[in-house]
């Protein structure tokens, strides 16, 4: 085991050693790496912002159901409640007080409104309807909006709902530029190590003739591929740490007029770290390893 | 010791590089090999380095049965086989201590050990004066030495030296040979020479085999082309 371990300390200088004498090599591959995962990790927010709104929008599938000021008697309260519940589709509805309603108002409109308390609340009483599905809402709130005392109906989330269509469409475009990009940092470390091998020959007889098993050989070799690509993945990624809470302090947390919340920065690091840091992994140990597989026979 | 019998070795091309060969050095020895070219001293020495093997006959060193080593084990086998080379085959960019230290690190050696033998080679080879300079930096025979120093530095049983001198003047390569009869002399090691350098075989008079076509030819205690 101790062994092992002086071999592998090592095997690391000799890669190293490696990346320093073919070093515009390495950092063209390098660089690839770091344009393919910088735009990894942006798909990657993009992709987790677009499934936080998708999120949000289903969570907020109501009509909000504003009665005429007259309205306030019980019986015509519970028979608007019953025709709204016979609509098809409807899976709930909540009462909301014109107090209620008053609240919500200066909780959303500020404190200015806060003078209407009391006897001169101008506001009616409301209904919160909620639908089983998106695509129910615009049917219900048409009919909702023809029975008598209904004052006015408003849903959120039309706009919402086609932004969110459109960014996963771009989402699919957006894979398929990665993935791309992703198979040219595979093949630029897969040559790097092709090109290393061929311009070690030397070295590798002489490692051979002095007695280094073929693991020692290989092994800088596929340390290498992984440095490049671990080093790739590390700049794009101090780049997202750094840019991305300032842009989530700059937007206050909030996104297109406060529509959406994004998500907060320390998730996005940890996801970042994750998939990036894995990426490269992956790409760095595949390329080199294939390239050594075929390029380095193990000969006696 | 290297004890070859009845060894035949021919290449896919045809070309027979050794033939019934028998051939027995005992340890200690310090032998020259000598032949025109294509007469099979560099198969002879990929026969005994275990990157050849034998068609007919049998090799053993030290022991080993070269011919039937498996794969895994040629590694272990090496290191108790120093090899020299007339292009030196030094790694450019390390320096002279690096060079040697190298072929320690191969084997899993501690940096503290390793540092300690690099010292021991340097005094012995004499360049400790040029332990931080590069191969580049050197002299022909600077090199070599550093050479010699990387082969030993395992303390190998067998030192195989393929043409040493080749590419150095006459007091170069006095230099070499002297050094090579003093590892030869403080350590036991046995010591197998190819050579073309009819002066240095004939003043260092030792054992010296001559190989012609594949065939061992001449095989003398006597030493020294004279005296053929």
């Amino acid at each position: 085991m101790k062994r092992q371990l002086i071999l592998l300390g090592y095997e690391i200088k000799y890669a190293w050693l490696g990346i320093r004498r073919h070093f515009l090599l390495s950092l063209s591959a390098l660089s690839a790496v770091a344009i393919a995962l910088l735009l990894v990790g942006i798909f990657l927010i993009a992709g987790l912002h677009i499934e936080h709104f998708s999120n949000n929008v289903e969570d907020e599938l109501l009509i909000h159901v504003v009665l005429d000021p007259s309205v306030v008697d019980q019986s015509e309260l519970d028979s608007i409640r019953t025709k709204i519940q016979e609509i098809p589709n409807v899976v709930q509805v909540d009462f909301s007080s014109k107090e209620e309603e008053l609240q919500l108002m200066i909780k959303e409109k500020g404190e200015a409104f806060a003078m209407y308390e009391g006897e001169q609340n101008p506001l009616g009483n409301a209904f919160f309807v909620s639908v089983a599905h998106g695509d129910d809402l615009s049917a219900v709130n048409s009919q909702i909006d023809m029975i008598q005392g209904v004052s006015s109906t408003a849903y959120g989330g039309i706009s919402v709902r086609e932004l969110v269509e459109m960014l996963k469409k771009v989402r699919t475009f957006a894979a398929i530029g990665i993935a791309l990009l992703l198979v040219l940092s595979f093949y630029l470390i897969y040559n790097t190590i092709r090109t290393t091998i061929y311009s070690r020959s030397d070295d590798i007889i002489i490692m051979r003739q002095v007695g280094a098993e073929n693991s020692f050989v290989k092994r800088p070799f596929e340390i290498e591929g992984l440095m490049i690509s671990l080093c790739g993945a590390l700049l794009p990624f101090m780049l997202i740490w750094w840019i991305y809470p300032k842009f989530y302090e700059t937007m206050n947390g909030r996104l297109f007029a406060s529509v959406f919340e994004l998500i907060k920065p320390n998730t996005i690091a940890l996801w970042c770290f994750g998939l990036m840091i894995g990426t490269a992994a992956i790409i760095g140990i595949l390329a080199s390893f294939l390239a050594v597989t075929k390029y380095l026979k193990v000969k006696r | 010791m290297i004890e070859l019998t009845n060894v035949t070795k021919a290449y896919p091309n045809g070309v027979h590089a050794l033939n019934h060969v028998d051939l027995k050095i005992e340890d200690g020895e310090f032998v020259y090999v000598i032949g025109a070219t294509g007469s099979g001293k560099s198969t002879l020495i990929k026969l005994l380095n275990g990157e050849e093997v034998a068609d007919e006959g049998t090799v053993i060193v030290n022991g080993v049965n070269v011919g039937t080593l498996k794969h895994r084990k040629v590694p272990a086998y090496r290191r108790n086989i120093g090899c020299i080379f007339q292009d030196y085959r030094l790694l450019p960019k390390l320096t002279v201590q690096e060079n040697i230290a190298f072929a320690l690190e191969v084997i899993g050696m501690s940096k503290k050990a390793i540092k300690n033998r690099v010292r021991e080679i340097l005094d012995l080879v004499d360049l400790r004066d040029k332990a931080r300079s590069y191969p580049d930096e050197l002299s022909g025979g600077q090199q070599q030495r550093v050479t010699i120093g990387r082969a030993i530095a395992n303390r190998p049983k067998i030192l195989i030296a393929d043409e040493p001198t080749g590419n150095l003047d006459p007091e170069k390569s006095l230099e070499i040979i002297r050094l090579l009869e003093k590892i030869n002399h403080n350590f036991g090691t046995t010591i197998v020479m190819v050579t073309h350098d009819k002066e240095l075989v004939d003043r260092f008079k030792k054992r010296t085999i001559i190989l012609d076509g594949g065939y061992v030819i001449h095989d003398s205690n006597i030493g020294g082309y004279k005296s053929l």
